[in-house]
């Protein structure tokens, strides 16, 4: 059961960063959009999307740590913007955690309306 | 058949969304209910929307964070790697880029067209946001970057007409000209790297601003240079002058605002062997000129913003040394050159250092500024060079007659009407969107503008046809100082003082530029009548009659933006209120006393702490106060024991700088209240300070005078003479140090306490900014800083014309323009200690040792 949800978490992970690297921020909330209508039997999923998200862009984060100075890069941004640097990392983290929650619960209760309205018209 | 399988299948899966949408929450946490699937659209909505639009001062929240592309990438794109390609339109070869161990690109094309196009190419991939920020203040389009903020310095940059001057200057150029081909290929090589950078290698700043690079088009180094125009020859005479003659009068404000420096120690050698005073008694204070005081305040207006974002601070130095010594002079026999140009101190620094060579045809090293295709300060093979500021007046003024006080058609001119060109300014956000729309009136003379319900039009030789481009390209290919100051002989604009030194000995300098022939007495201090022709220019001065001297007996030549000729070797009007000589004076005494210069003595004079100012005006402040304390009866006994205290404490004054120095401030208050209450008549009913304060030349004067009215201090009882105003300022003086800094040796008198130098980021963020920097130098020494310390030698290089030419350099700052790249302000602590680096100035890749080179880049044509 762990397992299976760990492999969950990694492969949506994945899915996460290498949207995001290919295609943009925005990305996203359509992968976690497809993964709330895919997976509106698995327990917890629009947690596990913001929380897959969250290390998607984690891992990236990381991957970007390798080749630079991010720690400096932090503490200047935060200077910048009169905030603590765990705050900016934590809000790199919660931004992608947010739109994936928020985009995998709407696809389930989007895929919920048609499902009623489907039925409704074949009644 | 089919269909009613499928309806059937559709109906099981609607129920089995029905039977999931009821599960509890242990099992789901799916939030089906109506109310969570609102929560979660307005949640997604409201996500969505930080992250495609700005909050704020807040860039769009998507493209920003994104951790792959976003503002963390700024972390992976800060260090070159160790190699990289890139393709660049239209170069006709393989360019090969070395990059040292201090972040010197050096540049082997086989082409010129090419190595201007790779020089683009390497400065835009350090100084991309640089590029375009300076390049939109010269073309007055920084609200298309920075918003609606930049509208102000924007519209005064349009009303200057220099938008419409570099449109001129463009279209003028001979499109086969070596300068019109280098800012097409300098361009092809900066939109080459914007095309390939992607989004990981944009600049720090833009996405801040949440904005994107714009396209990199030839004029747009036009808009640069115009710009270095601007910050180094806009400095209209007329308003200084209007401003004291508003409160003392023309005659008063002629003698306080001279046409001759009081002290001579010009550019070119006057035949003495230090400085030459020129006194005679000042004018006293006439009537008040309210006519002129009106004309001020609105002339002053109309360039407020555009100034306050360009020019020094009060006390702040705006300046450039630059001298070279004959090689009879030299330790090694060898002649040397050395410049340090103070401008702003900014990060990154306004210069960046490269050397492009095309072998066999051109081979030059020294610094660039980020927009212009040349290398501007530097040397190559057999000639170096350098310069500093003229200061020439190059703009005048002229009441116009127009036919409609606000939206004037016609002007008069020699009894007729002309029509007024009239130009449509736009100024559009980083969007789009129209922000504003100003009309800008043109007489012929150039750009119109209402000040206080008059017209007033502007000639400024910057706004006039040049190619100053060309003159660099030429000059870089030069062997002999003759041909190098013959290959700047077209040059116009901003005048300046032009050293050279070549490896055959010669050592030349020349203040060039156009400077204007005005009728009548040439004045071009004062506003003159528009409806005449008569008033305009009549020509310019000759290249013969340039200020110029080569290889003089004295065996060394300096320049440090004093007046460049006595006027008792030449008296035509070049400018007025030149700054005082004590950077010059202090110079040619080093020069002069060393017959056996090396490029180590070269590199500690232009730290030197010693002070010709100091040397002029602590004798007299210590004479005052002898005097004082010998003439009885003073007012009280303990105002005598101040006195006595701070002339004991001046006298141990080694009048130096130095970082550790504990007394340079009591001068330096002394000095700032022998100003304040000498001046007086100067500040304006109802003001604290004075309008304008005359040179310090002219206070020196004036000491050669004790009993001249200008001493008394009018807001007393009494009437005071030189060295009671001397005496009560070293006595002020040391009250406000013990108030402000403590006892003398607390440790708070320390210079590096007082003094530091302030590098701020371009858009004056304080984290990418390097503040509070304890440097050596003050007010008028050769490594200048005062004020809010903004300004300072804002590169430094020593060069000696040896067989094999070597040279010594450094600025404040780094090569790159990325705040967290080691090579961001890697320099800053060698140019704090006055150290240089070893310049390496390889003929061919092969050159460079595998050590030294810390990266490399290979640039092809694109397919």
């Amino acid at each position: 059961m762990i397992a299976r949800l760990l492999l969950r978490v990694i492969l949506l992970a994945a899915a996460f960063a290498l949207a995001t690297a290919w295609f943009g921020w925005w990305a996203v909330p359509l992968v976690a959009f497809a993964w709330g209508v895919m997976a509106l039997a698995v327990t917890r999923a629009a947690l596990i999307a913001a929380v897959s998200a969250a290390l998607g862009w984690l891992a990236l984060l990381f991957w970007t740590t390798m080749q630079g100075p991010v720690s400096a890069l932090a503490h200047l941004l935060a200077s910048t913007m009169h905030v603590p640097s765990v705050a900016l990392v934590l809000v790199t983290l919660i931004f992608p955690a947010v739109l994936a929650w928020s985009a995998a619960s709407l696809a389930a209760a989007a895929r919920v309306v048609v499902g009623v309205a489907t039925r409704a018209i074949d009644s | 058949m089919r269909q009613g399988q499928r309806g059937e299948k559709r109906k099981e899966r609607g129920d089995q969304l029905l039977r999931d949408s009821a599960l509890p929450r242990g099992r789901s946490s799916f939030p089906l209910s109506p109310l969570s699937s609102l929560l979660s659209l307005v949640l997604l909505a409201a996500t969505l929307y930080a992250g495609f639009s700005s909050i704020g001062p807040l860039p769009p929240l998507g493209p920003f964070l994104d951790p792959a592309n976003g503002v963390w990438a700024v972390a992976s794109a800060a260090e070159l790697p160790p190699s990289a390609a890139g393709r660049v339109a239209g170069l006709r070869g393989t360019v090969r880029v070395l990059y040292d161990q201090r972040g010197v690109p050096h540049i082997f094309a086989t082409s010129e067209d090419d190595v201007y196009r790779a020089l683009g190419y390497v400065v835009a991939r350090d100084r991309l946001f640089q590029l375009e920020m300076q390049a939109r203040a010269g073309a007055g389009t920084l609200t298309e970057l920075l918003g609606a903020r930049a509208l102000e310095p924007d519209r005064e940059t349009r009303a200057l007409g220099m938008p419409r001057a570099a449109e001129r200057k463009l279209a003028a150029m001979d499109t086969t000209s070596a300068g019109y081909r280098a800012i097409r290929a300098y361009a092809d090589g900066v939109n080459a790297w914007i095309a390939q950078s992607g989004k990981r290698h944009l600049p720090i700043e833009y996405r801040l601003l949440g904005t994107h690079p714009m396209h990199w088009k030839p004029i747009d180094s036009i808009h640069l240079l115009d710009r270095m125009g601007f910050t180094l020859s806009y400095d209209p005479e007329e308003l200084a002058h209007l401003r004291i003659q508003a409160l003392v009068g023309r005659a008063a404000a002629d003698a306080l605002l001279p046409i001759d420096s009081p002290i001579q120690q010009p550019i070119q050698p006057n035949g003495h062997a230090g400085a030459r005073d020129e006194f005679s008694p000042l004018a006293p204070p006439g009537a008040p000129d309210p006519g002129a005081l009106r004309e001020a305040r609105a002339l002053e207006r109309s360039t407020a913003a555009l100034a306050a974002s360009t020019r020094p601070a009060s006390g702040d130095v705006l300046g450039s040394n630059n001298w070279a010594v004959a090689p009879r002079r030299t330790r090694d026999g060898y002649a040397l050159l050395a410049g340090d140009p103070h401008l702003e101190l900014t990060l990154p620094s306004i210069w960046y250092e490269a050397q492009v060579v095309v072998p066999g045809r051109l081979d030059v090293y020294g610094v660039t500024i980020p927009g212009a295709p040349a290398i501007i300060l530097g040397f190559n093979r057999n000639v170096a060079w350098s310069f500093t500021n003229t200061g020439a007046d190059v703009l005048d003024f002229y009441t116009e007659t127009v036919d409609d006080s606000l939206h004037p058609s016609r002007y008069r001119l020699d009894g007729t009407w002309r029509p007024v060109d009239r130009r449509i300014e736009r100024y559009r956000s980083p969007s789009g969107a129209l922000i504003a729309t100003d009309t800008v009136y043109y007489t012929h003379r150039g750009p119109m503008r209402r000040v206080g319900g008059r017209w007033l039009s502007m000639r400024w030789t910057v706004l006039d046809l040049s190619s100053e481009i060309d003159g660099f390209i030429r000059a870089a290919h030069t062997t002999t100082a003759q041909g190098w100051l013959a290959a700047m002989d077209g040059y116009v604009a901003p005048a300046q003082n032009m050293i050279v030194a070549d490896r055959a000995g010669t050592i030349a300098i020349r203040s060039t530029g156009r400077f204007p022939i005005r009728p009548g007495n040439g004045r071009g201090d004062i506003i003159r009548r528009g409806d005449t022709s008569g008033s305009d220019w009549v020509g310019s001065w000759p290249v013969a009659r340039y200020p110029f001297a080569m290889n003089p007996a004295q065996g060394f030549l300096a320049s440090d933006n004093q007046q460049p000729i006595d006027p008792a070797v030449d008296s035509s009007y070049l400018g007025a209120g030149w700054p005082p000589p004590w950077r010059a004076i202090r110079i040619n005494t080093l020069l002069a006393a060393d017959s056996a210069v090396t490029p180590d003595d070269m590199r500690r004079f232009q730290t030197d702490p010693g002070s010709a100012r100091a040397d002029r005006f602590v004798p007299a402040l210590l004479a005052a106060a002898r005097h004082a304390l010998s003439a009885s009866p003073r007012a009280s006994a303990s105002r005598d024991s101040v006195l006595r205290q701070a002339a004991h404490l001046l006298a141990q004054w080694d009048r130096r700088y130095t970082r550790d120095n504990q007394r340079a401030i009591l001068f330096e208050f002394a000095m700032d209240e022998i100003e304040h209450r000498t001046w007086d008549e100067l500040i304006p009913p109802h003001g604290s300070a004075p309008v304008a304060r005359p040179g310090e030349s002219v206070l020196a004067e004036l000491l050669a005078y004790p009993n001249s009215v200008w001493w008394d201090d009018h807001r007393t009882s009494g009437v005071e003479h030189r060295d009671d105003i001397l005496a009560a300022s070293l006595e002020t003086a040391l009250r406000r140090a013990e108030r402000e800094y403590g006892a003398p040796d607390s440790g708070g008198w320390r210079w590096s306490e007082i003094q530091q130098a302030n590098i701020y980021h371009l858009l004056r963020i304080p984290a990418f900014s390097a503040l509070a920097l304890p440097v050596q130098g003050g007010p008028s020494t050769l490594s200048p800083s005062s004020g809010e310390g903004r300004f300072g030698p804002s590169w430094r290089m020593v060069v000696e014309m040896a067989p094999t030419v070597r040279a010594w350099t450094i600025y404040p700052g780094g090569q790159s323009g990325n705040p967290v790249s080691s090579r961001y302000r890697d320099r800053i602590s060698q140019w704090l200690a006055g150290e240089l680096d070893s310049a390496l100035v390889p003929h061919r890749p092969a050159d460079l040792p595998r050590s030294d080179v810390r990266s490399t880049l290979t640039l092809s044509p694109a397919r």
